[in-house]
């Protein structure tokens, strides 16, 4: 049996002094993918927040490991060198840095922390070219600034395509389906699907059951007042379509 | 050294009865309106310490170890571009371009000072604004600027650089004055007057930079005058050394139809006040001033800038982009004045500066004077700290933190470096920024 990519214990985590995550636990294997859903204010995006390191989140109790290594002991930085990965839910824009110097200071970030050196210019061009046409980018996006004047859509596709670019073992997407028309839903969801694999784990908060029709998870969660209540496999989404969360909810109150 | 000048300072050297009547009736006048001190509004933010303590007397001819040290500084010559050298405020022929620019002469002796004075004392007189009938002012009111420095540059400087480009002609020239001289020897006096004909274009770039790494002390002193429909792009460069201490002086009358784009980028010295007094004087001229400023580890950077808009139908916009890191002072004052015959004047003003440093200290100060009711003025300033969520989302790609905070800064002054012009000089421009920055951004990545 492998190790867990990602075992979360107990986790408690407060924002602006009120505890947000009050006793999580959750294990992903290589290979899986989860979904997590939940009502608003639930805890979805604390998590994928603490898990990724944000200043502000302060984890109280409990453990988290990823890929054996206590996570907690990493900056922000390192964990994304170390193959995590946050799709973020409001992408920022920085303008002035541009948006393909970005995707190459972050691969060459993880590769040197594989020890590989700095990839070649025209291997990375070749590769971005490849990865933009998955997600059906222009290529005038890489000139211009990080997500700078890019809509809801495009700023969602860019998340998908710094993922593939960057290949990471753990991907953390927030709301990723947020905003997506039904064709842009589509194209994200096939960036994401294309990034499955044995060695990997893909984790979706989403609102929606919509976003699993296209990426099928192994595992649903449901998270309610900062622990997970209820875990099955797909058809748990389906019956929080038709019944939503309350009747899971007012039980575990 | 043999025959080397005794140090001077200003007292001594109003009284030194060997000086030039021109040059000591000139820098009495001055030393009787008093030196200025950071009392005055407009000078509240430099560095003035012991200027009456400073050695003002002019620099001899540099040595040959000084030439040698100063070709050393000097960056490739520009495409197209003639090249005129400066160092210690005196013109070098064997380090400027070998085709001397025709329209170009090198002003000397006793008659050069009083015409200077006198002009120096005529822009003085036309800066008090008229009395306003209906004021309407935001931010603080400052007394105009003045010009004390200039008159001392008048007074002092050896040589002046005059150029001339007559109606319709076109030119691009390099100005470069460097400063090797220590602080405690002499002082450099770099002087450049600028006339364009009507219709006349010119491409300058005046650039400052030290040599070696002694502590330098420059008071330059430049004047600008454009013709009807004559076109200038202006870039100034200060890349003086870390202990140098600098002060300029620009003044600038742009006649009817005249278009200036004039783009300061200031990252050196230990500290560095820059005065500008910018007159649109006739109808519908335009300008466009652009100014970055670089501050961190003990650096005083600041300047007042004044834009008067005179005429009807004038147009200027300014933007400013400070960044104070470590334990620098930044400080940027934009006083527009618009006049009651400037009707139909259109003015923008956008400042911004960044804090990047715990114990920096930065300060922009917006200040519109209007006096007429046809006018289309917009302005804003904020000071801010490098954005968390920016930072945290370039951590979150694997981004280490000084990276991230050279980038965010970086990006801060970016849409005003993306004007500098012609690229090799814009890649220079990064190249110095890249190192200032801590040398952790690939200038040649971001562009």
């Amino acid at each position: 049996m492998s190790e867990p990519i990602l075992s979360i214990r107990d986790l408690h985590a407060k924002v602006g002094g009120r505890e947000v995550l009050q006793g999580l636990s959750l294990e992903v294997g290589a290979g899986e993918v989860h979904a997590i859903m939940g009502p608003n204010g639930s805890g979805k995006s604390t998590l994928a927040y603490v898990l990724a390191g944000r200043p502000g989140y302060e984890v109280t109790a409990g453990s988290v490991t990823y890929r054996g290594q206590d996570l907690f002991r990493l900056e922000a930085e390192e964990r994304a060198r170390a193959g995590l990965f946050l799709g973020f839910q409001y992408p920022v824009e920085i303008p002035g840095v541009n948006n393909v110097y970005l995707l190459k200071a972050a691969l060459n970030a993880a590769r040197k922390h594989r020890g590989l050196p700095e990839v070649d210019a025209f291997e990375f061009l070749a590769l971005v070219r490849e990865k933009m046409k998955v997600m059906q980018m222009d290529e005038a996006f890489l000139s211009r600034g990080v997500n700078e004047g890019f809509s809801g859509g495009e700023k969602k596709r860019n998340e998908i395509l710094q993922m593939l670019v960057l290949e990471p073992t753990l991907a953390l997407l927030d709301e990723t389906d947020s905003g997506l028309d039904i064709d842009a839903l589509k194209v994200v969801s096939r960036g994401v699907n294309t990034l499955r694999g044995p060695d990997r784990a893909i984790v979706l908060v989403t609102h929606y059951q919509r976003l699993l029709e296209h990426i099928v998870p192994d595992r649903v969660h449901v998270l309610a007042k900062g622990r997970i209540v209820r875990s099955g496999d797909r058809e748990l989404a389906l019956e929080l379509e038709r019944r939503g969360y309350d009747w899971i909810t007012g039980a575990a109150a | 050294m043999p025959n080397a000048p005794a140090p001077r300072r200003l007292d001594e050297l109003a009284a030194d009865a060997s000086l030039a009547p021109a040059r000591r009736d000139l820098l009495q006048s001055t030393l009787a309106a008093g030196l200025p001190t950071g009392r005055d509004e407009n000078w509240r933010y430099a560095n003035l310490r012991g200027l009456d303590r400073q050695v003002f007397s002019p620099a001899a001819a540099p040595s040959a170890q000084a030439l040698h040290q100063a070709a050393a500084a000097l960056p490739p010559v520009l495409d197209g571009h003639v090249r005129v050298v400066f160092v210690d405020g005196l013109l070098s022929r064997e380090l400027s371009s070998p085709d001397w620019p025709a329209p170009a002469a090198l002003l000397e002796g006793e008659a050069m000072v009083r015409d200077r004075a006198a002009t120096a004392l005529a822009g003085r007189a036309r800066t008090t604004p008229a009395t306003p009938a209906r004021p309407m002012v935001v931010g603080d009111r400052t007394a105009p600027v003045d010009l004390r420095l200039a008159q001392l540059n008048a007074a002092l400087a050896p040589q002046a650089l005059r150029i001339e480009l007559p109606r319709g002609t076109e030119a691009a020239l390099e100005v470069v004055f460097v400063a090797t001289i220590d602080a405690a020897i002499a002082a450099s006096h770099p002087a450049l007057h600028l006339r364009l004909d009507e219709s006349a274009r010119l491409q300058l770039v005046e650039r400052h930079l030290g040599a070696g790494d002694s502590a330098t002390f420059t008071n330059a002193d430049v004047r600008v005058e454009l013709a009807a429909h004559s076109r200038l792009r202006h870039t100034r460069l200060q890349q003086l050394g870390p202990r140098s201490r600098h002060f300029e002086t620009l003044t600038l009358d742009a006649h009817e139809g005249a278009e200036c784009e004039l783009l300061c980028f200031s990252a050196g010295a230990q500290s560095c006040r820059s005065t500008a007094l910018l007159a649109l004087r006739g109808r519908e001229a335009t300008l466009r001033f652009d100014a970055v400023a670089l501050g961190d580890r003990t650096q005083v950077n600041d300047a007042v800038v004044v834009v008067d808009h005179a005429a009807p139908g004038v147009r200027t916009e300014q933007a400013f982009r400070g960044i104070a890191a470590g334990r620098s002072r930044v400080a940027f004052n934009g006083h527009m004045i618009v006049r009651e015959g400037a009707a139909g004047a259109a003015s923008a003003q956008s400042l911004k500066a960044l804090l990047a440093g715990p114990e920096a200290e930065a300060d922009v100060r917006p200040q519109l004077e209007i006096y007429v009711d046809e006018v289309r003025a917009s302005h804003g300033a904020t000071v801010g700290k490098l954005d968390e969520q920016m930072r945290f989302y370039l951590l979150s790609r694997g981004i280490d933190r000084d990276t991230a905070d050279a980038l965010l800064k970086w990006a801060f002054v970016e849409d005003v470096v993306s004007r500098i012009a012609p690229a090799p000089l814009r890649r220079q421009v990064e190249d110095v920024m890249a190192t200032q920055l801590r040398a952790l951004v690939d200038a040649e990545a971001l562009r």
